[in-house]
């Protein structure tokens, strides 16, 4: 067009939504201009067309189809209620994850959204922004203040200082949180006293006296090079950069039970050490060495798994629909989502690898797709991280599985149940094993291996469906 | 007679009663199912028009549109006013639509840069202007609305949202900015870029 009048003004004048002066403007230009004459014209010719479209009326059978999906969305509500409770914890402080605006990284499903949310937690950067911080508290719970010598019914915002004690009856659980540190969770029936608290310097050092009940602690990124010791009446555990839960029987003397998720403690009691690695635990009695550690059973992992819920720290979700079918749905294109409203805590390689990715899908480039595969996979080798590694190797899995190179996509699969047996995806992992020897590699003596662990190992979960309807066949 | 009339009125109005959204939100959030079947009887034609205008597809976009109200209906305890209800609901809608386009789209590989004017073929201008050839009116329509939907199903997303919402639907600049949050001198110019898109692809010469 060679006049200064542009298509998106006479756009605006044919809605009428322009100034008086743009208006006077344009109709004097129009006067004198055939060309945009002819394009307004034409405009309001393709807004007529648009505005003249009947609307379409819903089917028959619309409303009697709808009020039968609500009534059953109703009840998987139901089921899916403990898990909502699990994820909204998890997610806590992601509240704008539906207001995502991030470019979409790769493929796409509506009930599979792997969202990626990298945040720091949002607590309050106090004078005493150190001292360890009570972030929620619920049923009979309260607070020893060593300061002023009461005790005080435990609530969100308080500060804990040294010689504090923390007490917990019926349904009572109280929520830690230490800056960037750990969060820990005392759970009902449980005295524990802060017996040092050094928080000074980049360092801390934090130790609890647990003289019964439950300590549930999890470490983050930002614990290494703290110290962390749980003195109990049979034995001392020493945190190194661990997820774990403490268990001190008062009945029974002191005799402690403790659980690791993530990473490692040291158990020592009667001038020996035990180290207690991710899967295991170790029973200490009053008085004796501990015991050699051993695997969780599936129970212990159950009750584990709830030191995932503790914590605001960077993490990655991968929110998964509880279809019994979900498999499928993790083996179709899936976005991954970046939340982009808090700091970012996740290594910058992150954005180059999304960038090439993106890139990849608009060039359809297989090459493009497999080094940026590559590089993800590198990431998280370089940049390990308990927290989110299993749903990276997930989503890495399902990408090898879009690229066809299904050996490669069941070895993340692999990774994810064997690092992560009690990662609440691990069942998926091994659903999706069995499935692409069932469906893709057409093996089904492997197919049926793989589904039989599934049922051996999780026997409960929802994916086991798939291996029952399989095996049965 | 003239009570015949008033009650005749009364009978055609019962579908929507005089209430405002706000109240029925407020009633629905209170657990009031009714208030909320109110609400999903008023805006079911215009979200489902909607996304069948986004997705092209008579059977999905009543699915989707089932899909949208089923959510609407179990989160309206969480819902927060501080929009128009209606804008909530047509945000879920469009944020529906989208996935399910992206998921087909890596499904089936479609093309969607193919222009469907290949030499020889009818396009919208020649059935809007030659309507000596049509004189059929209900078959005009038919074949203008087909050729208009080819064209949409090319758009972008965010050109199809501002082509339905404002042109087709008729919503005002400031509504369909709550729904596709953002500014509305943005909806101002993407939908000017869409009309231009549009007309390309509809085979008109200038625009």
């Amino acid at each position: 067009m060679n006049c200064n009048i542009t298509i998106k003004a006479i756009s605006r004048y044919a809605d009428n939504d322009c100034t008086v002066k743009e208006f006077e403007k344009i109709e004097s230009h129009l006067k004198e201009c055939s060309r945009c004459r002819h394009i307004l014209h034409n405009l309001q010719m393709l807004k007529s067309s648009l505005s003249s479209i009947a609307p379409v009326k819903e089917s028959k059978g619309f409303d009697s189809a709808f009020f039968e999906k609500l009534e059953k969305a109703g009840q998987k509500e139901k089921v899916q209620f403990s898990l909502n409770e699990m994820l909204k914890n998890t997610l806590s402080g992601m509240q704008d994850i539906f207001a995502i605006r991030a470019p979409v990284l790769v493929r796409v499903a509506a009930s599979l959204v792997v969202t990626l949310s990298l945040l720091f937690g949002g607590y309050n950067y106090y004078t005493y922004a150190n001292l360890p911080l009570v972030e929620g508290a619920s049923g009979k719970a309260d607070i020893y203040n060593a300061r002023s010598r009461e005790w005080v019914t435990a609530a969100a915002n308080m500060r804990l200082r040294e010689n504090d004690i923390i007490k917990t009856s019926q349904n009572g659980i109280v929520n830690i949180i230490s800056r960037n540190k750990y969060a820990a969770r005392v759970k009902e029936g449980s005295f524990i006293t802060i017996a040092k608290l050094n928080i000074l310097g980049h360092n801390h050092s934090t130790e609890f006296d647990v003289k019964s009940g439950r300590l549930m602690v999890n470490t983050a990124d930002a614990f290494k090079g703290s110290n962390m010791l749980l003195k109990t009446a049979a034995c001392r555990a020493k945190v190194v950069g661990t997820a774990f839960i403490i268990d001190v029987d008062e009945t029974s003397g002191g005799s402690t039970w403790l659980g690791v998720l993530e990473g490692k403690v040291k158990v020592s009691s009667k001038g020996r050490d035990v180290y207690v690695d991710a899967g295991q635990k170790t029973q200490t009695q009053l008085n004796s060495t501990p015991d050699m550690p051993t695997l969780l059973s599936d129970n212990e992992w159950k009750d584990v798994q709830e030191l995932y819920q503790l914590g605001e720290k960077p993490q990655v979700a991968i929110l998964i629909s509880m279809q019994p079918d979900r498999v499928k749905e993790l083996l179709r294109p899936a976005p991954l989502y970046i939340l982009d409203s808090a700091p970012r805590a996740i290594p910058k390689d992150l954005d180059a690898i999304m960038h090439t990715i993106n890139k990849a899908i608009g060039d359809n480039n297989v090459a493009a797709h497999r080094l940026s595969i590559e590089n993800l996979e590198r990431m998280v080798k370089v940049y390990p991280n308990a927290r989110y590694n299993a749903q990276f190797m997930m989503f890495i899995g399902s990408y090898y599985y879009y690229l066809g190179d299904y050996e490669k996509a069941i070895n993340s699969f692999e990774k994810v149940t064997r690092d992560y047996p009690a990662n609440a995806l691990s069942s998926l992992a091994q659903c999706a094993i069995g499935y692409i020897y069932d469906n893709d590699l057409k093996d089904k003596a492997k197919a049926a291996a793989a589904f039989e662990v599934l049922l051996k190992k999780y026997p409960d979960s929802i994916d086991a469906k798939v291996a029952r309807e399989f095996l049965e066949k | 007679m003239f009570f015949w009339v008033l009650f005749s009125r009364r009978q055609d109005n019962t579908d929507i009663p005089p209430i405002y959204d706000d109240e029925l939100v407020d009633r629905a959030k209170q657990g009031d199912k009714k208030a909320l079947d109110v609400l999903y009887h008023k805006y079911k034609r215009p979200i489902l028009n909607y996304i069948y205008r986004f997705v092209g597809n008579f059977h999905h976009a009543e699915e989707l549109a089932q899909e949208t109200f089923v959510r609407v209906y179990m989160n309206i305890s969480r819902y927060e006013k501080t929009g128009k209800f209606s804008s909530w609901v047509y945000t879920i809608a469009g944020n529906l639509s989208r996935n399910f386009l992206r998921d087909r789209k890596h499904v089936n590989e479609v093309s969607i840069d193919e222009s469907i004017t290949e030499e020889g073929s009818v396009t919208l201008l020649d059935v809007i202007q030659d309507k000596g050839k049509l004189p059929d009116e209900q078959a005009l329509a038919e074949e203008k609305e087909k050729l208009i939907q080819q064209g949409i199903n090319q758009l972008k997303p965010k050109h199809k949202d501002v082509i339905i919402l404002c042109d087709i639907q008729g919503l005002p600049y400031d509504e369909v900015a709550k729904i596709l949050k953002c500014p509305s001198q943005t909806v101002g110019s993407r939908l000017s870029r869409a009309r231009e898109n549009l007309a390309r692809i509809l085979g008109f010469k200038d625009l």
